[in-house]
């Protein structure tokens, strides 16, 4: 039996935000790019190599918002935040750190503590992973790796929206479970698969949906299995076999030793209408928790409060701006945890102009960073780990604006500072208007409720059902 | 305004809808403003100012992004009633104007086919004439909801493949339907050698073949390709707006022909007031692939909502809601109507019996009335079936005397089971409401939650999972609060 032990609870301040909106993943392939995949098809089945090319090219966030996102207390305030770190131990040669970030709602905290009643909200998590190895010379070194990265989707707190997941595998299992329904006769009865209900559910969903390349390469990838498998073995479980693939693939909340250890200790299984846990609650499971906590920025004359509502853009809107600055903010998101960062501020453009033409930039693009932070405690790689997020950037971002004809190509520059647990924020301007630029601030402290795998309209989750459907239709007829 | 923006609203323009500052789109019918609305949100324009605006409750008109493996999209949904209705009622304006200019004396410049398109309008009989108003009345943009197609022209868009006239790939091919004409076509060929007084049935109307005959010539004569319709095939080429491509290229050929015969007649059209369907923006949409990117994919453009088969049969009627299209939300309504469909075979085997019948009668066999296993306590009574929903519901009485429905599947598959309890409806609010609480010495806050003695607030859901150890504890059996509330 792994052990659990808490070993650092910090906690900080946010500050005023913009009313957030919803936004989710959506694919929505040019033409040219469905006759290559049909045509890759005819051939025997599509490759990797065009998939992801694809896949970068058509993923994207949808333009419109599909509403405001409720929050607890509103967006225009000061929120308190809190980051618990853990310590599990399985065996000697092998130990694994959790660290879960929440914010705080419903309580006061003075210099003294946080009042019991206060709610902790889990956002998101990461593991890293030790283990004592003996490097090539025969000495004992220390390997450690993030093994995992989740977000914990959550319903709607003021209970007025439905909203509902939309993983990738939450698509697939919708598609099956209508196809289900409507091969029993009863299309009427089936509203939706309770999995995606986050009404009932707290669902974890890997930081890799943030990512609308990952998203839609997954969703292309069941979409070519209807037509090569499903020639033989029926559509349906061509879909339920490409479920069962390792990119696709989701973990259960179970799984979240914090979650796991609170739920059998506290009692309480369901998930359903799930607020957080209170500082109470968290300190009867953790009885070390005033031990090692640090509040000393859980005040707000600690920090110089921004109000962000007066210095960036609203939400709202359904141009360039807003939907690139959104996807930029989640995107980075992922990439600082794949990386192994907290937090990063660069620069970039595919702008010729900036970078004085082909000469200036091999790929096209010019990723400037400044200042950044890595995950781990006193890290010699950090450099290397910036490197690996500037080549990230540049594949599955900039892909998709600069294509091979500059004629063609989205002039895109931004400024970004993102951070895994704050705000980030995104400026951007197209070709060269530095003049008009917009900024956008995202919370990222708050993706629990404004994640691109939430939807909160039955017109997203059917345009979701139906594109499944539309597109194997497309490949098989 | 950017290009496309310009396409847009000359396109709408020419369906007679007016585009107000705000960029919403209304369409303009006899003077009445009647917006155009999907899933209840507004459409709009899909203006730079408007996009930077908020976007929340708002639907734009971009229907060049519609992705090719879309089914039809909400918003094409509009530009076919749109664009049929204009077809519809200019043809329906030329009526009185043709009779008018057959009445008139005869010019020498008219050649001989003009003299065969008046003469039989110049020798109708004034009852032909009235009865032929009212038929031309029956005509209607969609099919209508008893399944009566009376449509005046269908443009069937059909996917491509192969190859074109051109050698390039076809996406979608257009075509259009005359289901109106058709049917008078069909009439007629049906009743040949009776008299023109005799009267036949068309589509539930009653009218006689002499003003059938009338409305079979007017029909060739204004729009001749209703004779031809296969001539009219317009493949679609382009990677952009495929569909949307096609559609307006058979609606061109359409305008243009309604168009032609005004110019034989100008100066009576003039008086009338009727003037040409404006297509001058046709030749713009060339320009589509270049122009489309100026907007972004917008949803309920690029891909449809709903399924294909169900959107005809759930809207429409009257001009009210004839422009408001539910892409979603109520999926279930949407499904019931295709439920209707599927079940109208059977309902027509049984003598178009809608209601739930009692089996014993005319069950054809399509729905498992096998019982399902009750629970302990509840006696089966009946089975009836639902054919509305495709239900089986199966009635028992529980203990209490309470009405317990097992509700299945055509398939026999239990959905739910519904009891509904009369009697103990009282007792039971007792519980959930304040008096649960009190056990609990729990407070209710202002927002509905409720602070628990410990400091928790919780929401009264979770309250009552947390509660339900106590009560089953002090009184089994389940309807715990008799106690409290009753004595």
């Amino acid at each position: 039996m792994a052990e659990i032990t808490l070993t650092k609870a910090v906690f900080g301040m946010g500050n005023q935000n913009q009313a957030h909106v919803h936004r989710h993943n959506i694919l929505d392939m040019s033409t040219y790019n469905i006759d290559t995949v049909k045509m890759e098809q005819h051939q025997g089945g599509v490759t990797p190599n065009t998939l992801n090319a694809i896949a970068a090219q058509s993923g994207g966030l949808t333009t419109k918002p599909l509403g405001y996102v409720n929050i607890e207390d509103g967006w225009n305030i000061r929120r308190g935040l809190g980051m618990l770190n853990f310590l599990i131990t399985n065996n000697s040669v092998e130990t694994a750190e959790l660290a879960v970030l929440g914010y705080m709602t419903g309580g006061m905290a003075s210099h003294e503590g946080i009042e019991p009643q206060t709610m902790f909200v889990p956002v998101r998590c990461w593991d890293t992973r030790t283990t004592q190895k003996f490097d090539n010379m025969g000495l004992p070194m220390a390997s450690t790796v993030i093994t995992g990265s989740h977000q914990f989707l959550m319903g709607d707190p003021t209970g007025r929206d439905d909203l509902k997941s939309v993983r990738p595998i939450d698509m697939a299992q919708e598609v099956l479970g209508y196809m289900a329904s409507s091969a029993d006769g009863m299309d009427d009865g089936f509203d939706g698969i309770l999995a995606a209900d986050l009404k009932q559910n707290v669902v974890m969903s890997k930081t890799d949906n943030l990512n609308p390349t990952h998203h839609a390469r997954e969703l292309l990838k069941i979409a070519a299995a209807t037509t090569t498998e499903g020639q033989y073995t029926g559509i349906a479980n061509a879909i339920g076999d490409a479920m069962v693939g390792p990119g696709i693939g989701e973990a259960p909340l179970t799984s979240n030793d914090f979650f796991k250890t609170m739920m059998a200790r506290g009692g309480s299984f369901s998930m359903s209408n799930f607020m957080g846990w209170s500082m109470a609650e968290i300190h009867s499971v953790f009885s070390n928790l005033p031990d090692v906590m640090n509040i000393t920025l859980l005040d707000p004359n600690a920090t110089v409060g921004v109000d962000n509502t007066l210095s960036s853009h609203e939400y709202g809107g359904a141009n360039s701006y807003e939907t690139i600055a959104s996807e930029l903010a989640y995107l980075t998101v992922h990439m600082l945890i794949r990386c192994g960062l907290t937090h990063l501020v660069f620069s970039a453009t595919n702008n010729p102009h900036h970078f004085s033409g082909l000469e200036g930039s091999e790929t096209g693009v010019e990723v400037v960073t400044g200042t950044f932070g890595s995950v781990l405690d006193h890290d010699d790689h950090a450099i290397n780990r910036v490197e690996r997020f500037k080549d990230m950037l540049r594949g599955l971002f900039f892909a998709k604006y600069s294509t091979q004809f500059a004629h063609t190509s989205t002039m895109l520059s931004v400024k970004v500072s993102c951070h895994l647990f704050g705000e980030t924020d995104v400026s951007v301007f197209f070709n060269g208007e530095e003049n008009n630029e917009r900024k956008y601030v995202n919370a990222t402290y708050n993706v629990n409720r404004t994640s691109t795998n939430i939807t909160s309209s039955q017109a997203g989750l059917n345009e979701a059902q139906n594109f499944m459907q539309n597109i194997t239709d497309y490949f098989t007829k | 305004m950017n290009e496309l923006n310009k396409l847009y609203k000359a396109m709408l323009m020419s369906w007679g809808s007016v585009i107000k500052d705000d960029a919403r789109i209304v369409v303009s019918i006899n003077g009445d403003e009647i917006p155009v609305r999907i899933d209840d949100m507004d459409l709009h324009l899909p203006l730079s100012e408007v996009l930077d605006g908020n976007c929340i409750d708002k639907v734009f008109f971009h229907p060049a992004c519609e992705n090719v493996t879309s089914k039809e999209t909400e918003v094409f949904k509009v530009i076919r009633r749109l664009s049929t209705l204009k077809l519809l009622t200019t043809f329906s304006e030329y009526v009185p104007i043709m009779f008018g200019v057959a009445s008139k004396n005869t010019k020498q410049a008219w050649r001989q086919n003009i003299l065969d398109m008046l003469e039989p309008l110049k020798s109708a009989k004034r009852v032909y004439r009235d009865e032929l108003k009212k038929l031309f009345q029956q005509m209607q943009v969609e099919v209508n909801d008893n399944g009566v197609d009376n449509r005046f022209v269908h443009i069937k868009v059909t996917k491509g493949g192969g190859r074109g006239k051109t050698g390039e790939k076809v996406y979608y091919k257009a075509k259009p339907v005359f289901p109106f004409y058709n049917e008078i076509v069909k009439r007629l060929a049906r009743s040949e050698g009776q008299s023109d007084n005799q009267t036949v049935e068309l589509n539930g109307f009653s009218v006689s073949i002499g003003a059938l005959k009338l409305a079979a010539h007017l029909f060739k004569e204004i729009l001749p390709i209703v004779e031809t319709p296969d001539d009219l095939e317009v493949e679609s080429t382009s990677q952009v707006g495929a569909r949307l491509c096609a559609y307006l290229g058979c609606y061109y050929e359409l305008a243009e022909q309604l168009n032609r015969i005004q110019n034989t007649f100008r100066a009576d059209f003039d008086k009338a007031g009727v003037y040409p369907i404006d297509t001058n923006w046709y030749e713009h949409l060339d320009e589509l692939p270049e122009i489309y990117r100026q907007v972004p994919t917008l949803d309920y453009n690029s891909h449809n909502t709903q399924d294909d088969e169900v959107a005809v049969s759930t809207t429409q009627r009257n001009n009210q809601n004839l422009f408001s299209v539910s892409g979603s939300g109520n999926r279930n309504q949407n499904t019931n109507t295709n439920q209707n469909q599927g079940n109208n075979n059977q309902n027509n085997n049984q003598g178009g019996n809608r209601q739930p019948n009692v089996v014993g009668g005319n069950n054809d066999g399509s729905f498992d009335t096998t019982v399902p296993p009750m629970e302990y306590g509840d006696n089966y009574l009946k089975t009836e079936l639902d054919y509305m929903n495709g239900h089986v519901n199966h009635y028992a009485v529980n203990n209490n005397g309470n009405q317990v429905i097992y509700q299945c599947t055509r398939f026999g598959n239990l959905l739910r089971r519904i009891e509904s309890n009369m009697g103990g409806m009282n007792n039971m609010m007792g519980m959930g409401g304040m008096g649960g609480m009190n056990m609990m010495g729990g407070q209710q806050l202002a927002n509905g939650m409720i602070l628990l003695p410990n400091g928790m607030t919780v929401m009264p859901q979770q309250l009552q999972q947390m509660m339900r150890p106590t009560t089953a504890a002090s009184a089994p059996g389940g309807n715990v609060d008799y106690s409290a509330t009753t004595f």
